[in-house]
């Protein structure tokens, strides 16, 4: 069977095309470490979110940056509209150190992303997000409501802080997170 | 957002200083009938629907505004959203329970309320001093849901017109900060002493006073007062002055301010509880007046990365320049090929022409169709066409991948 030379050129091409796609899935799931928003977060009953009993749920705690078994964790409640802590005061992470966030919403259905990065993720209502990010640089990133949860939708955004280790510091103790928290 | 409300601030404060001023001019000119007129907010009321004049609710010990009426947008109102009462009144804000969580926060930190949702919930604040107090409702501030409540004796309107320089404009430095109230004038002093950890409302969270007005030429000592654990002083914006990190009651640090400008400043372990100050330097008033060299750190900040922004992307990554020399040699082989094959596609018709004008008219329509017929379609367009198609895939793939979607911190679990 006679294939023409350009014939043979683009079916090659087209086979490396796909090879440098998976390729580069691949990479990036093993070099970098790039994961997908899993439930492993679990669910939780968004009216004791909305109400503020924290202490009822198991798998979330005041809004507010925490330290647990060594680890930086960040529990954020998204309602309308507003993040909890990041719109009224910014959120304030370490670099250089996996930070894990624990996200979940009061209300409606809400959206979690740091403008300009893949971190990213939906805020559904009843469902805690849990993801892990580990900041390279010092620096602010946005934090923008990517899903259309009501008429202030475009004015819900906040700020996350990335501060060097040394310049980190946790709020002095739990109550005095969840006073300025509250706000 | 941020930028938004920024500049929205930044707009207000200084309409609402060119108020004071005109005010100021105009009550040396005509005496006290200039305080009769309205009270200006300059601006505070000009997206909220159910605004019309303030109510005058002078003479009464207390006060219920409700919050969640209807203003035009939902109910996201206060009803009435101005009044106007004497020192020593209580206003009670009380929640309908209409449009969800609402709270009640003061634009320069005197009160504010948790944020409530259910409806017959109260708060209240009363008001001993005269003045406008501005508040609104953190979530649904843009939609309008802002009020004001201005304390007067006698329904007269007060711009607060005390000392000779108006406020600077803090572009929103002070809103979280408790024990903010005013600028404290100290201009004349050598020496100007600032304690670090006084109660702002959070707890021993503060710096006192908040705000400082100096001569030039002042050297300001921060003095610890050992309470709320370790504090520090850091210039905000720039890197005029830094103190190490300490606890100790009776630390001191100092800095002589030599040049004018807005100096702000903050205690990092405690800048979210609102340990945050700002050292005015000469006669920085919020007039228009440009605040110094250092005064406009943070905006000039956001503008330069703005500006270099605008210019043209370049890489400052591996991943980036990876994907520049990638797409560039992808580029220069897509122009090789599509070049190649427009100069033949060029050779195929010039061919063409000649010998439809040279050649009989009999003759060439016969020979094009018998080359249609040998070859079946035309390889060299389609393949400049299919090559195209993947040189545009491989530069949108490297572009997405590694420049949009790589760059930067990354989920990782």
């Amino acid at each position: 069977m006679h294939v023409h030379r350009f014939e043979k050129l683009w079916f090659g091409a087209a086979l490396l095309l796909i090879v440098a796609f998976i390729a580069t899935i691949v990479y990036g799931a093993a070099g970098p470490g790039v994961a997908m928003v899993s439930d492993d977060g679990g669910t939780i009953d968004a009216d004791k979110v909305a109400n503020g009993n924290f202490n009822q749920t198991d798998n979330f705690r005041s809004p507010g940056v925490y330290r647990e078994n060594g680890q930086v964790h960040v529990y954020i409640v998204a309602r309308q509209f507003l993040f909890n802590p990041g719109t009224s005061q910014a959120i304030e992470v370490p670099a250089n150190e996996q930070v894990t966030f624990h996200v979940t919403s009061a209300d409606v259905m809400h959206g979690f992303n740091l403008a300009g990065t893949n971190v990213n993720s939906m805020v559904i209502p009843g469902q805690v997000a849990t993801f892990s990010v580990t900041f390279d640089e010092t620096g602010s990133h946005g934090i923008v409501c990517h899903e259309y949860c009501g008429s202030g939708h475009h004015t819900m955004a906040g700020k996350l802080t990335v501060v060097s280790q040394s310049q980190f510091e946790l709020a002095p103790d739990a109550d005095a997170v969840e006073a300025s928290g509250g706000s | 957002m941020g930028r938004t409300d920024h500049t929205a601030t930044r707009r207000q404060l200084l309409r609402a200083g060119g108020a004071a001023t005109t005010a100021a001019a105009l009550g040396a000119a005509a005496g006290p009938a200039a305080a009769q007129s309205d009270t200006d907010f300059g601006g505070w009321f000009d997206d909220v629907g159910n605004y019309d004049g303030v109510v005058d609710k002078t003479g009464k010990e207390e006060v219920t505004v409700e919050v969640g009426v209807e203003n035009g947008q939902g109910p996201y109102g206060f009803g009435p959203p101005a009044i106007r009462v004497s020192p020593g009144t209580t206003v009670v804000w009380e929640w309908n329970g209409k449009g969800g969580s609402h709270n009640v926060i003061h634009t320069e930190g005197n009160f504010e309320s948790e944020l409530v949702s259910e409806a017959g919930h109260t708060f209240s604040h009363t008001f001993e001093s005269s003045g406008t107090y501005k508040y609104f409702c953190r979530p649904h501030k843009a939609l309008g849901m802002k009020g004001a409540v201005v304390v007067s004796e006698s329904g007269g309107g007060s711009s607060g017109g005390s000392g000779s320089v108006s406020e600077p404009d803090y572009g929103g430095w002070f809103d979280d900060v408790g024990n903010y109230e005013e600028t404290v004038d100290e201009r004349g002093s050598d020496e100007v002493t600032v304690e670090v950890g006084v109660e702002n409302g959070q707890g021993p969270y503060g710096f006192g006073p908040a705000a400082v007005r100096v001569s030039p030429g002042t050297t300001v000592v921060w003095e610890w007062t050992g309470k709320g654990g370790s504090h520090n002083v850091i210039h905000d914006g720039g890197s005029a002055f830094e103190s190490e990190l300490v606890s100790e009651a009776g630390h001191t640090f100092s800095h002589t301010f030599e040049s004018t400008g807005v100096y702000k400043y903050f205690c990092r372990p405690h800048k979210a509880l609102g340990m945050k100050g700002a050292i005015v330097v000469g006669n920085v008033g919020g007039g228009g007046d440009s605040g110094g060299d250092t005064g406009g750190g943070e905006t000039g900040g956001e503008g330069d990365a703005e500006a270099s922004g605008g210019v043209l992307p370049v890489p400052n990554d591996f991943t980036g320049w990876f994907a520049l020399f990638f797409g560039g040699i992808a580029g220069l082989a897509a122009m090789a090929v599509l070049g190649t094959e427009a100069y033949a596609e060029y050779r195929d018709i010039a061919a063409a022409r000649a010998a439809a004008a040279g050649g009989t008219p009999t003759e060439a329509p016969a020979e094009s169709y018998q080359r249609e017929l040998d070859e079946g379609y035309d390889p060299l367009g389609t393949a400049a066409l299919v090559a195209g198609y993947f040189v545009l895939i491989g530069l949108l793939w490297a572009f997405m991948y590694f420049v949009e979607f790589l760059a930067g911190p990354s989920i990782t679990g």
